[in-house]
């Protein structure tokens, strides 16, 4: 209770002294200090040692114990310099399905003389990176986050930290650099054979993907059902490929919210999600028609991406909408 | 709420934390520095130390070297409490009655470090070696306040101020000069701040010093 609510004050209270930026230099405004753990076991060591001072009243033991404890207050300033005038902005990688990583790349740069030394980056919930920035001026550190939901996924606040140089003084900052990647929905394999059956009804017929015959191979690409990947290739070494196989469908496939009654909503968004990839590379005409929009059956990877951002943000509600128009173009 | 406080007070700071593991892989540069500033720190007190401290110094050194080598793994629990048990009591009977005095408290502290070493595992074993190479500088202190001595020992807190540098870097961009160097130029900037406190801060008398019984006389009027 009481937890939850301070997490809530810091998070508004962070967010009010560090507004989200694409870049961010950081300085006086934006840098947090305080001495760790091991600064507190630098502190307490600097007692005994004065203690054996006092005792055995030595004035080279004083001025020993004045010595560190002056490194002591200097390494507070020599670990905020380690962060003070960085520059730092990231990218993020391309759309993803939901549950993959995805990838943010931050670029930190410095302009002048300062180097910077062992600043550790990472994001809630990926890997802790060190970056260095000692000979070259700009360093690019990649991290993973995993996205668990469909829409716009963003990676929350970097966290960027440095205990060096003596490591008895801790400087960080979380800041956000107002990234937004786009999530798919996780692809689910689905009958596309019964798909396609749904819709003779119609003219033309076409040779699409389906079960009954062998058609060729193809490379192999995430959600292929494992039963038709061609293993005595595999075996061999050459790398994966899917067994095709042809059936006679209709020219124009219309992916429809009917198709898959008796389903939550992700579940179907994601077998619809499965039919796009598989009818996208089978080089098909084909629309969607979700409950509150309808795009018209084309192909091509425009077609394709509108098709998927349309799958990513379905009942997202108006937060996602405003993103969507100022969001970072993916 | 004092069981929440005291479970966040005494949790560790999340350093390089995976798999609720902590990991401190210590660069090669770092733990060259660390022996460094232990020989350094130990060569005054030799004179001072029976030979078979120092040859147990020697060969912890040595050790430390081939674990971190990978040839030997750490000393299990048992080693550990023999090895600690039989130094225990070859100091009891070297120093036998004097075992309260300066020269085995300096003996018994840099065994200490010695045998820390290893057991060098977590990053708070190394800090407390290089914390406790900052005492040694302090014990040496005791015996001699030469100004040869001092200037010595000034290197030797360069050293062990390398150290502690070394093992905040990351291991492909330690360069032992840029490391002194900036070790060096903290320390000298801190001179003035050292100068202020030295001459502003009170004179405290010895805290718990012995007082002499027969010193003062008893007066009074005998009934």
């Amino acid at each position: 209770m009481l937890g939850s609510r301070w997490k809530k004050y810091h998070h508004n209270w962070v967010k009010r002294r560090i507004p989200p930026a694409r870049h961010i230099i950081l300085n006086h405004r934006n840098i947090f200090i305080i001495p760790n753990q091991q600064g507190l076991g630098f502190l307490a060591i600097l007692a005994l040692m004065f203690i054996g001072a006092v005792n055995y009243e030595i004035s080279l033991a004083f001025a020993l114990v004045f010595w560190l404890l002056g490194v002591f207050i200097l390494t507070i300033l020599y670990t905020f310099r380690n962060l003070s005038g960085l520059h730092i902005s990231a990218v993020a990688g391309g759309a993803i399905f939901a549950g993959e990583h995805a990838e943010i790349t931050v670029i930190l740069s410095r302009y002048g003389k300062r180097i910077y030394e062992a600043i550790q980056l990472n994001y809630p919930g990926s890997r802790k990176v060190t970056a260095n920035l000692i000979d070259n001026t700009e360093e690019r550190s990649s991290l993973f986050v995993v996205a668990e939901n469909r829409g716009w996924f963003s990676p929350g606040r970097l966290r960027i930290a440095t205990i060096f140089p003596f490591g008895i003084c801790r400087a960080w900052s979380f800041i956000d650099l107002d990234l937004r990647c786009l999530v798919y929905p996780k692809p689910e394999s689905c009958d596309l054979d019964w798909l396609t059956s749904q819709q003779q009804d119609s003219g033309h017929t076409n040779i699409t993907r389906g079960t009954d015959d062998f058609h060729g191979l193809r490379d192999y690409q995430r959600g292929d059902s494992l039963r038709h990947v061609a293993w005595k290739i595999a075996a061999r070494g050459r790398g994966m490929y899917t067994k095709e196989y042809s059936a006679n469908v209709d020219d124009k496939i219309w992916l429809k919210w009917d198709m898959f009654p008796d389903m939550h909503v992700e579940q179907r968004l994601s077998r619809l999600c499965y039919c796009v990839l598989q009818l996208d590379a089978g080089g098909l005409d084909y629309g969607l028609e979700l409950p509150d929009q309808k795009i018209e059956p084309a192909k091509g990877s425009e077609h394709y991406l509108q098709v998927m951002k349309s799958l990513a943000l379905y009942n997202l509600g108006e937060d996602h909408e405003k993103v969507m128009v100022t969001g970072v173009n993916q | 709420m004092i069981r929440q406080f005291l479970t966040w007070f005494s949790r560790r700071p999340s350093t390089d934390v995976h798999a609720g593991v902590e990991i401190f892989r210590m660069p090669r540069t770092a733990l060259i520095w660390i022996l460094l500033s232990l020989v350094l720190v130990t060569i005054p007190h030799i004179l001072r130390m029976p030979l078979w401290l120092t040859a147990l110094c020697i060969f912890c050194i040595g050790i430390s070297v081939l674990i971190f080598k990978g040839r030997v793994s750490y000393p299990g629990s048992k080693i550990k409490t023999t090895i600690v048990f039989l130094v225990l009591v070859a100091i009891i009977v070297q120093y036998g009655r004097e075992i309260f005095s300066t020269d085995a408290i300096v003996g018994v502290l840099i065994v200490g470090i010695a045998l820390k070493l290893l057991e060098m595992k977590k990053k708070r074993d190394v800090l407390l070696v290089i914390y406790l190479c900052y005492f040694s500088v302090l014990a040496e202190f005791i015996y001699s306040q030469s100004i040869p001595i001092a200037l010595y020992m000034c290197v030797c807190v360069l050293v062990i101020t390398s150290a502690l540098m070394s093992i905040t870097q990351t291991e492909e961009f330690q360069r032992p000069m840029r490391t002194l160097k900036l070790s060096g130029q903290i320390l000298l900037q801190s001179i003035p701040l050292m100068a202020l406190l030295f001459l502003l801060f009170p004179r405290i008398g010895p805290l718990w010093s012995v007082p002499f019984q027969s010193a003062s006389g008893i007066t009074g009027l005998s009934d």
